[in-house]
């Protein structure tokens, strides 16, 4: 054993018990986030097992928050975690036949996995990208990677996990050590709820004012709502002045359908309160007024089956068009919006048009609406 | 470590079970990565990969030892405050990282809706809030050991190092 060992480490934090408890909690995060995560994949991209619901329309906002607010105030539950099992990391001798091989093989991905989950969502969330790697696939592949190692360690880690649930004398808070661990367990839970309390507040609305720590605030940016792309940002002309601008609707239908602004200010509207949900996690909700997509797809004689694709005037950036699947687009909540809470829709927030679907990912309510094809 | 013998983990049927599940999971992540190279850039991707890990092992957990030594160096009854303000406002800080350094406004300029506060402030005024509470329950338990020792005599001195 190194000689460390025995000088540095207190064993009162460095217990079975502490880390068995702060592995459970990380277990059920990382489980949260991994569910979560891959709902929201199915959220972006249609799979055809799996149709993503257009209702509750409040759905994708819960399970993206979910998966963020989980998963950031996870990062003191996994550094606990490592400090109550960092002994071990050197403990001789290494290994103790294949088994324990095996499980300490498995650390490798989970650990790395794990920090590499929370640096990266952290610092995408914050809108830095300091690697070469698209965050979205890099970020899936790796949670794959490190579920699949909590799988292996909770396997390896079974006996001692029920041992340590049972160790009924570790928890007595009579002994310092007792005191001790329970303190350590209650400083790791208070800076996750510090966190959250700090941050959540970009998607709970009520509690916005606290969230003096978070990327975004639901009320800040042009017509008190956030912008994630500017109009200038993925080359969008300004089309404020442009009467040249026309809706269209084609692909496989009977009656193509052209409009320009004025048709499309003159025709029948609805208004609905629906969210847009980033999957950066924050969320607002606003009273959109527009046309029905269904009503629309109708009346080119589009087939209602069909899914559509919406396409933007925005020339740069991977968002220009999205795959609305037939249950969004026929949803009677379903519009191209013009205004939002009451007033023409700001350039950076889609002028002329946009799409709002409920329970849809905020980077498919497409923005600049010009051509709705059907499929 | 402490832990007797007896309790060294035994790899039953669950284990046996659940590690080809877990190696199935790995596989299908590695297998992603790698097809989908254009987006994950995979060198850069296990850079970072490996990178957390060693920058957590010889970096973090050393110095967070180094923290925890000078804290044994306070008197007994503040050691506790401190050790929870420190992990609060230490996780805190690294949360907030990303937000000192600002580098998201660049990514797009004249988008006052990302990261629209001052981020340095409002965390100074967070960790104030923490220590100010840390504070208190320090001052609680120094009033209550003394309090002790007017009652029951002198304190108990402390247990000495494992």
């Amino acid at each position: 054993m190194p000689p460390a060992g025995r000088l540095s480490f207190s064993s009162r934090i460095h217990h079975e018990r502490t880390s068995t408890l702060l592995g459970i909690a990380l277990g059920i995060a990382f489980t949260v986030c991994f569910g979560t995560g891959l709902l929201s994949h199915a959220a972006q991209t249609p799979i055809p097992w799996f149709p993503w619901p257009s209702r509750p329309a409040w759905l994708y906002q819960v399970t993206q928050g979910l998966h963020v607010f989980t998963g950031l105030a996870t990062i003191p539950l996994l550094l606990g975690k490592l400090w109550a099992v960092y002994p071990r990391l050197w403990r001789w001798p290494p290994l103790r036949g294949a088994a324990h091989a095996v499980e300490r093989a498995a650390l490798v991905p989970l650990v790395g996995g794990a920090l590499f989950l929370l640096v990266t969502g952290v610092t995408e969330i914050d809108y830095w990208y300091p690697y070469r790697f698209f965050f979205k696939t890099a970020h899936f592949w790796a949670a794959w990677i490190t579920f699949g190692a909590l799988v292996i360690h909770v396997g390896a880690t079974a006996t001692v996990t029920a041992s340590g649930l049972r160790d009924r004398q570790a928890t007595a808070p009579t002994t310092r050590e007792g005191l001790d661990r329970r303190r350590f367990l209650l400083a790791v839970a208070a800076a996750g709820g510090a966190i959250a309390l700090t941050t959540v507040g970009s998607a709970v609305t009520p509690l916005r004012r606290l969230a003096v720590l978070a990327p975004r605030h639901p009320d800040v940016g042009p017509q008190g709502l956030p912008v994630n792309h500017q109009a200038r940002d993925v080359g969008v002309p300004d089309v404020r002045a442009d009467p040249g601008y026309r809706l269209r609707v084609r692909g496989r239908v009977t009656r193509p359908v052209e409009l320009s602004l004025q048709d499309l200010r003159a025709r029948p509207s609805r208004e609905v309160e629906l969210p847009i949900s980033c999957v950066e996690g924050w969320s607002y909700s606003a009273r959109w007024r527009g046309i029905r997509l269904r009503d629309l797809l109708a009346e080119a004689g589009a087939d209602p089956r069909g899914d559509v694709i919406v396409r933007s005037l925005q020339t740069r950036g991977p968002y220009a068009g999205a795959r609305i699947d037939a249950a969004h687009a026929r949803d009677p909540d379903t519009l191209l919006a013009l205004t939002v809470n009451g007033a023409p829709l700001h350039l950076d927030h889609g002028f002329p048009l946009r799409l709002i679907a409920p329970n849809s990912a905020g980077v498919l309510q497409t923005k600049w609406v010009t051509e709705v094809e059907a499929l | 470590m402490t832990q007797p013998p007896s309790r060294a983990p035994r790899y039953g049927r669950l284990f046996w079970t659940l590690l080809p599940v877990g190696a199935l999971l790995i596989a299908r992540g590695v297998l992603g990565l790698l097809r989908q190279a254009a987006s994950t850039a995979p060198a850069s991707w296990l850079g970072w990969f490996l990178g957390g890990l060693l920058a957590h092992d010889l970096l973090l957990a050393p110095s967070i030892f180094a923290v925890g030594l000078a804290i044994r160096r306070l008197p007994t009854s503040l050691r506790p405050p401190v050790r929870a303000a420190l992990i609060v406002s230490g996780t805190l800080v690294l949360m907030s990282v990303p937000l000192l350094l600002g580098y998201g406004r660049a990514t797009q300029p004249g988008n006052t809706s990302v990261l629209p506060d001052d981020y340095p402030a409002n965390l100074i005024i967070v960790l104030v809030a923490i220590w100010i509470i840390a504070g208190a329950c320090a001052l609680r338990g120094l009033a209550r050991s003394r309090t002790a020792r007017l009652h029951e005599g002198p304190a108990p001195r402390d247990r000495p190092k494992d």
